[in-house]
C-alpha cells in the first residue's frame, strides 16, 4: 500500500480488504478455477469430437439405406411391369434358399414324423413359409394367360408415321391382297 | 465428409423420388388405345414386310376388332376412339373384299368416298378420277392420317378432359 494510505482511520478498511483478498484467493487456489475450465474446455471438444465421429458413421449408413430402399423398389416395380407374380416368386425362391429353412422343409417333406423340429421355429417364420407355400401353389393352379394381341411393342410417333407414310405399308398390303384376290 | 453424406443423400432422394413418379408408360384410360394403334401398324408392317393373304388380313382384322370390343366393354378405351377405330378396321375390310358380281360396288364406293372427305378432304369426283391402285392409294393415305389423327387424339385426351372440366366449373360458378 501507499505511504499517503497509512492513515490510522484507513488502516481498518485496509485491512478489511487484504482479509477478502486472501480469503478469495484461498478459495481460487482450493477449487483449481484454472485446471477446471480447462478440463471444461477438454471436455467440450471432445463431445464436439465424439458428435463428430457418430455423423461419420450415422451418414453413410443412412445413405447406404436409402440405396439399398431404392434399388427394392426399382426391382420390385421391374417384376411387377415383367411379370405380376415375380415378386412373389422371388420372395418364395429366397426364403427357400435360406439354409435352415431348406433343411426344415426337406426334412419336412421326407419325415413327417419329425414334428418337434418344426415347433422348435418361431411361429412368424412357420407362418410366413406357410403363406409363401399357399401362394406357390395357388400360382401352380393359375396357368398364366396366353400372350394377348395387345402385347405389341409400342411405336413412337414417328415410327408410325414411317412405317405408314414412309414405307407406305397399308398402301402397299392393301394393294397386294387386292390382286391377289383378282388373280384367285 | 458431412457434405458429401448430404450430397449422397439429396442424390438418393432424388432417385427416389424419380422411381416413385415411374409409371408403366400412358394412363390406363389409354394405354389400351395405343396398343391397338400399335397393333394395327404393326400387323400392316408385317404383312408389307412377309407378304400377305386375304385370308391373314381378315383374321388380323378380326383379332383387332375383338380387343377393341373387348377394350371398350371394360372401359379401357372410350366411345370417340371406338367409333373411329373401327371405322378404320372397317374401311380397311372394304378395300380388300372380293366382289366378283360388282354388286357392293356402290355401298363400298359411297363409304370409302365419305371416308376419303371426312378425313382428307379430297371429294368423290376425284376418287373416281383417280381410280385403281392411285384410288386405293387415296384410300391408304387417308388410314395412315387416321391413325396418326387418333394417336394425336390419345395423347390430347388428358389436356382435353381437364380443360373441359375447367370450363365446366367456371360455367357452374356464379358470377358476382
Amino acid at each position: 500500500m501507499n505511504d499517503e494510505h497509512r492513515d490510522p482511520e484507513f488502516e481498518p478498511i485496509a485491512r478489511l480488504i487484504r482479509e477478502e483478498e486472501e480469503a478469495a484467493l484461498a478459495v481460487f487456489r482450493r477449487r483449481d478455477f484454472g485446471r477446471r475450465v480447462m478440463a471444461r474446455l477438454e471436455e467440450s471438444k471432445q463431445g464436439k469430437r465424439g458428435r463428430f465421429r457418430l455423423w461419420k458413421i450415422l451418414v453413410p449408413t443412412t445413405a447406404a439405406l436409402f440405396l439399398i430402399a431404392a434399388g427394392a423398389v426399382l426391382l420390385l416395380h421391374r417384376a411387377r411391369i415383367s411379370d405380376s407374380g415375380g415378386a412373389t416368386r422371388s420372395f418364395i425362391s429366397v426364403l427357400q434358399d435360406l439354409p435352415g429353412l431348406a433343411e426344415l422343409a426337406s426334412r419336412r417333406d421326407s419325415a413327417p414324423g419329425r414334428e418337434e423340429d418344426i415347433q422348435n421355429i418361431p411361429q412368424s417364420i412357420r407362418d410366413g413359409l406357410a403363406m409363401a407355400g399357399r401362394q406357390k401353389a395357388n400360382e401352380e393352379e393359375n396357368v398364366p394367360p396366353p400372350k394377348r394381341a395387345l402385347d405389341v411393342p409400342r411405336l413412337s410417333l414417328e415410327k408410325k408415321m414411317a412405317v405408314l407414310f414412309k414405307d407406305r405399308a397399308i398402301e402397299r398390303v392393301l394393294v397386294s391382297v387386292r390382286e391377289k384376290s383378282k388373280e384367285v | 465428409m458431412m457434405r458429401k453424406g448430404i450430397g449422397i443423400l439429396a442424390l438418393v432422394c432424388v432417385l427416389a423420388g424419380g422411381l416413385a413418379a415411374m409409371d408403366d408408360g400412358p394412363a390406363p384410360a389409354t394405354k389400351a388405345g395405343y396398343a391397338l394403334l400399335n397393333l394395327y401398324v404393326k400387323s400392316f408392317q408385317e404383312m408389307a414386310t412377309r407378304g400377305s393373304t386375304g385370308l391373314d388380313m381378315e383374321n388380323r382384322l378380326r383379332t383387332m376388332a375383338a380387343e377393341a370390343k373387348r377394350a371398350l366393354d371394360a372401359g379401357e378405351i372410350n366411345l370417340v376412339f371406338s367409333s373411329r377405330y373401327a371405322r378404320i378396321l372397317a374401311v380397311t375390310k372394304l378395300v380388300v373384299t372380293p366382289d366378283e358380281s360388282k354388286i357392293l360396288v356402290p355401298v363400298i364406293d359411297r363409304e370409302l368416298t365419305e371416308f376419303l372427305w371426312a378425313v382428307t378432304g379430297e371429294d368423290a369426283a376425284a376418287w373416281y378420277k383417280a381410280g385403281g391402285p392411285s384410288a386405293i392409294g387415296m384410300v391408304a393415305n387417308a388410314l395412315a392420317e387416321e391413325i396418326i389423327n387418333l394417336q394425336i387424339y390419345l395423347d390430347t385426351l388428358d389436356k382435353r378432359e381437364a380443360i373441359r372440366k375447367k370450363l365446366d366449373e367456371r360455367i357452374s360458378t356464379p358470377v358476382k
